[in-house]
């Protein structure tokens, strides 16, 4: 049985002093489930505000072991492998993704990926409380679905949507009080591109309401899917699959002018034999309706901005998400904006490291929750 | 050019459709606000409305003490409704999801699909206030599946004018 909260571990404890964490402490989880990366951060309860004692990134991936796999082959002889693991070994196994357009997709995978995400944890009886973002645009059945995938796995939970922590993640507040320091928070426009949606919205000292965030139901899986049509439409017979189209886009997505000296070549087998494709084209048509959707949604959401705020609104146009990895999109997007006529607008790419900011927001939410917001998934 | 222009549905309706369409969009600016959508309440407030209480205030024959006092009540008596309105749903959404509680595991649950966003402004570094909100918005949400704010909120038939045989100029107008 699990137990409950250590009542008596209190701030600069001596379990805390010694980095020791009792049978009994509770620890806090802030996850960003995302389709293609989850990222987990977690910390003792009692730990200081800034301490996180475990941080990975593990591709949202679960492998079914072939019934047929000679033994040794696997890790451990192991039926289910998760994350890199399940990627490296993935001719023996098969692959499952648990997550579609940022919502669960296969219910038993997402299972027993989040199983693998407590195990992580090594928490053993400990109680488990995490926060879990969730697409902006995400229903509540969406919800539900998730909370079913996590039930007996994490005690208590909260859903908080993944702009509202990309927010609260990405503000430092050790610096807020620096004058220096130009706060994130403060008056600022914050594009997620994910795989299933993009959210836009407006974060101005508030976390955004209702008319301060649009969602599309369109980012990097529609790119994909213009890049495979675009690839099939000139070879026929390449036989590439959605699996092989994102390495693909990973590689080689670009906005702006293409570059001659990169241009996009991807190597697949055609009738068994190892063929070059230049597919430079298709990939930036892909890349390039994306951009304009993201144009467009931004540029919706400033025309409902204050008039007052605009000009430093356009000084803090961030973007997160996996297609902000496109290489040029930032500066793509600035140009866009400055030829629509916006004065001076700058656009930050928070890079590889987006996905830590959502996780990291998750965590202070989770430190800052009153009991009365978590919800019981014990019984 | 100006003399061929088609004159606008308010610049040519009857007093009577025009108190009605106040009344409408009077519930519709209350019901937006209690939603928190202040982004859609500002037309409202700021063009419809007062283009309709223009027009209508000029062809309603009434002296303007008189069309003030009939506007500020039909006013309070809506947001009174809405607020009732609002209130109802409330309560049988609680007992709704309470008897939903009582049900065996796979009873379905009336599942909104629509996103969920805040219906009132919270500051950043309030976490705990932004955690309630975001259960408040659920909690409406679930609401609106359940029972309609705008089904549940019943608008006094006396609130709108009179039904009446047009005249015959009237009914040209209209």
């Amino acid at each position: 049985m699990k137990t409950a909260i250590n009542k008596s571990a209190s701030k600069g404890g001596s379990a805390r002093e010694e980095g020791r964490s009792s049978a009994t402490e509770t620890i806090y989880v802030g996850l960003d489930w995302g389709t293609n990366t989850s990222c987990l951060m977690s910390a003792a309860q009692a730990s200081a505000e800034t301490t996180v004692s475990l941080q990975e990134k593990i591709p949202t991936v679960v492998g079914y072991a072939a019934e047929n796999v000679l033994n040794r082959v696997l890790p451990g002889d192991a039926k289910v492998l998760f994350g890199q693991e399940a990627l490296a070994h993935k001719l023996y196994l098969s692959i499952v993704r648990p997550l579609q357009g940022g919502v669960i997709h296969d219910l038993p995978s997402a299972r027993l990926f989040a199983q693998h995400l407590r195990d992580r944890l090594k928490a053993g009886d400990r109680e488990v409380r995490a926060v879990i973002g969730m697409p902006a645009s995400s229903d509540l059945a969406a919800r539900e679905n998730a909370r079913k995938a996590v039930q007996g796995v994490f005690d208590k939970i909260i859903f908080v949507p993944e702009p509202f922590l990309a927010a609260l993640g990405y503000r430092d507040d050790a610096r807020v009080s620096e004058g220096k320091y130009q706060d994130p928070v403060a008056n600022s426009l914050y594009i997620d591109i994910g795989a299933g949606s993009t959210d836009v919205c407006l974060v101005q000292g508030h976390y955004p309401t209702a008319d301060d965030q649009l969602s599309e139901p369109f980012a990097g899986d529609a790119v994909d899917q213009i890049i495979l049509d675009g690839i099939l439409a000139a070879y026929p017979d390449c036989g590439l699959t959605p699996a092989r189209v994102r390495d693909i886009k990973e590689q080689h997505s670009f906005v702006l002018a293409k570059d001659a000296a990169t241009p996009a070549v991807a190597t697949v087998m055609v009738g068994g034999k190892v063929k070059k494709l230049d597919v430079t084209d298709q990939v930036g048509a892909g890349c390039e309706a994306l951009l304009q959707k993201v144009f467009e949604m931004t540029r919706e959401l400033i025309a409902r901005a204050d008039a007052d705020s605009v000009s430093e609104l356009l000084q803090n146009i961030i973007v997160t998400g996996g297609g902000s990895l496109i290489k040029g999109f930032g500066v793509a997007l600035q140009t866009k904006l400055l030829e629509e006529g916006f004065e001076n607008p700058r656009v930050r790419v928070l890079g590889e490291n987006y996905k830590d900011y959502v996780a990291r927001g998750a965590l202070k939410a989770a430190r800052q929750a009153k009991d009365r917001h978590w919800q019981n998934l014990l019984g | 050019m100006s003399s061929t222009t088609t004159p606008s549905p308010v610049q040519t309706a009857n007093p009577r459709y025009l108190w009605n369409e106040i009344v409408r969009w009077t519930f519709e600016a209350c019901i937006l606000r209690k939603e928190g959508r202040e982004a859609k309440v500002a037309p409202l407030l700021q063009e419809r409305l007062p283009e309709l209480i223009r027009a209508w205030s000029s062809r309603c024959g009434l002296p303007a003490a008189a069309c003030r006092e009939q506007l500020t009540s039909l006013f309070s008596r809506v947001q009174e409704s809405v607020e009732l309105g609002f209130m109802q749903q409330r309560m049988i959404v609680n007992e709704v999801c309470a008897r939903l509680g009582e049900q065996p595991k796979g009873a379905r649950w009336p599942i909104p699909a629509q996103a969920l966003g805040l219906r009132r402004e919270v500051a950043i570094d309030n976490v705990s206030d932004m955690l309630d909100a975001l259960g408040e918005a659920e909690f409406e949400s679930m609401g609106e599946a359940i029972l309609p704010v705008r089904r549940a909120t019943q608008l006094p038939r006396e609130l709108f004018a009179p039904e009446a045989e047009p005249s015959a100029a009237e009914a040209a107008l209209a």
